[in-house]
């Protein structure tokens, strides 16, 4: 197997896995925000979503700022 | 306005935001840790850098100003299509990127068109890196939170944009990014709930906006030109050279592409915020610039602080921009346009050296130009769809096309480009029942056409070299 083959394969979509989770996620988003929208869903608009995005943001930074300690003592090593 | 204590804290986050960035200076020793972070990016480093790079001072506000002159179908069109149309760029074309050893976009056209196609492509690229509209947008936030004057402002925001691009390379500029983007998020996010039940909800923005029904409408309040041209504009990330940065840097093609389908989510909900925000200040502020309404409107209801970490993420937002933009500006002068020209072998330590120069000469000529543009949203427009008209077609097809691609092609796609894009905004066409056409609209589908054309002409400078598809 070429270096080519095999990086496509490691780098395959998957599209029953995470990759596919993801695309649907925002479709799914989409339609349900657009449906809030339409119908003056509040609780959805004016609460869930900006709570949602804050929490989202602060757990990404959180798993960040593990990965940044790690990374930098890595490369302060180099 | 700000008080004493909210600059205390922004001053106090500004020092060690800056340190950060002189730490991380450290790990840079060459060309590979000074702009592709040794292609170690981790996902959650590539989520924030993405996120925070792309969601500039102009993607805030500007979506404000944006989504208040045309009401719901800024969301419903704009933001799903502009989201949408980029889905296949981070499914297919960007693991494309990551594996090929040619990792800027003036790599990708030398080695597809030759010497000189790169070159052109590396001005233009320069050209359109000192981002002009993320510094006209401080004039906008700096008058609402201090009443100073813009230069001033934005002279100062460049310089900290430079030290931290000076001094951290790509990894500074990630974890800057990423503590940028946090304060923006939450500011944002957090001051929402507050002054959408203050105007009573959807029902009340329905109610304030009764006597004009196309503007709660899903698709009534946007013409289809006008939504052809936001998301047309919104593929340029299809040749934005951050975009290219970020992929090559991630630790494989597989975290970048799950890094920017989680973006697409979290922008897609992020927009509905800034989007309402929008509306908001339309009922309320209807006689003030929408942009200014929206940053005084958030200051009045966040305590003091608070209000310091709003401002802190707004400017975050646009130095996170900055930075990267000047980060791959200086890198494109020293080794695309310098590098090339002198046909000399240039050492790492000098590259970087000579890159960080480049993005003091990209702030300069930013401070110089931002300021003669009255709108934010006037500067990104004209920026984009200049950068689009020349280089979108022969990047693209450089990245996407498996058959012979000659240098005639990338030639031909990018000065009939240009000069169409020129010709348009120097002379404006206006066709009955559509409105003036845009310039976008002309160059972009020239420089296709002629890329297909100079294809005929000439030879492959790859037809002898194993093509990776």
């Amino acid at each position: 197997m070429s270096d080519q083959q095999e990086h496509d394969e490691r780098n395959k979509i998957e599209w029953m896995g995470i990759d596919g989770f993801l695309c649907f996620l925002f479709v799914f988003l989409s339609a349900f925000i657009g449906y809030c929208l339409i119908n003056n869903v509040d609780v959805v608009i004016g609460k869930v979503i900006p709570y949602g995005i804050a929490l989202a943001t602060t757990a990404i930074f959180i798993k960040y700022l593990t990965e940044v300690i790690g990374f930098s003592k890595g490369t302060m090593k180099d | 306005m700000l008080n004493g204590v909210d600059n205390a804290v922004i001053l106090i986050v500004l020092v060690a935001v800056v340190s950060i960035g002189f730490y991380f200076s450290k790990s840079v020793n060459d060309m590979e840790s000074y702009y592709l972070a040794n292609r170690s990016l981790p996902w959650s480093l590539v989520v924030g850098t993405l996120m925070a790079s792309w969601y500039g001072g102009v993607g805030v506000i500007g979506t404000v100003g944006y989504a208040s002159v045309f009401g719901l179908a800024s969301w419903f069109l704009w933001s799903i299509g502009a989201h949408g149309v980029r889905f296949p760029l981070a499914l297919w074309v960007g693991p494309r990127i990551h594996v090929r050893s040619d990792v800027t976009i003036p790599d990708v056209l030398r080695n597809t068109y030759g010497k000189w196609i790169s070159v052109i492509g590396a001005v233009f690229l320069f050209v359109y890196c000192s981002q002009v509209g993320e510094i006209t947008a401080t004039g906008i936030i700096g008058e609402a939170a201090w009443g100073i004057d813009k230069v001033l402002l934005g002279a100062i925001i460049v310089a900290i944009t430079i030290v931290l691009t000076v001094l951290g390379g790509l990894m500074g500029v990630a974890v800057t990014d990423m503590i940028f983007f946090l304060f923006m998020v939450l500011s944002v996010s957090l001051v929402f709930p507050h002054i959408y039940a203050q105007v009573g909800g959807l029902q009340g923005i329905r109610d304030a906006t009764a006597a004009d029904l196309s503007y709660m409408h899903p698709v009534a309040g946007m013409s289809v030109p006008k939504a052809t041209m936001l998301i047309l504009l919104c593929i340029n990330v299809y040749a934005d050279p951050t975009f290219y940065q970020r992929f090559s840097a991630s630790n494989s093609a597989r975290t970048g592409r799950r890094a920017m389908l989680t973006c697409f989510s979290i922008w897609i909900c992020f927009d509905i915020i800034t989007m309402i925000a929008g509306f908001i200040v339309h009922i309320t502020n209807p006689d003030k610039a929408p942009e200014l309404a929206y940053i005084e409107m958030v200051l009045d209801n966040l305590p003091q602080g608070f209000r310091a970490l709003f401002i802190i993420g707004l400017f975050g937002a646009i130095i996170s921009t900055l930075d990267s933009y000047y980060l791959i500006g200086g890198t494109t002068l020293a080794k695309d346009i310098y590098g090339q020209l002198s046909g000399k072998e240039i050492s790492d330590k000098k590259l970087v050296n000579l890159s960080r120069v480049g993005a003091v000469v990209l702030g300069i000529i930013g401070l110089s130009l931002a300021f003669r543009f009255t709108l934010v949203y006037d500067a990104i427009a004209f920026m984009s769809s200049l950068w689009m008209s020349v280089a979108f077609a022969p990047v693209l097809m450089a990245l996407m096309y498996k058959g012979k691609k000659t240098p005639m092609a990338g030639m031909l796609s990018m000065i009939v480009g240009c000069v169409a894009f020129a010709l348009a905004k120097i002379y404006p066409v206006t066709i009955p029942g559509f409105g003036e056409l845009e310039p976008l609209l002309l160059g972009l589908p020239l420089s296709f056409l002629f890329w297909f054309i100079g294809n005929q002409i000439g030879a492959d400078i790859n037809a002898d070299k194993l093509i990776i598809s």
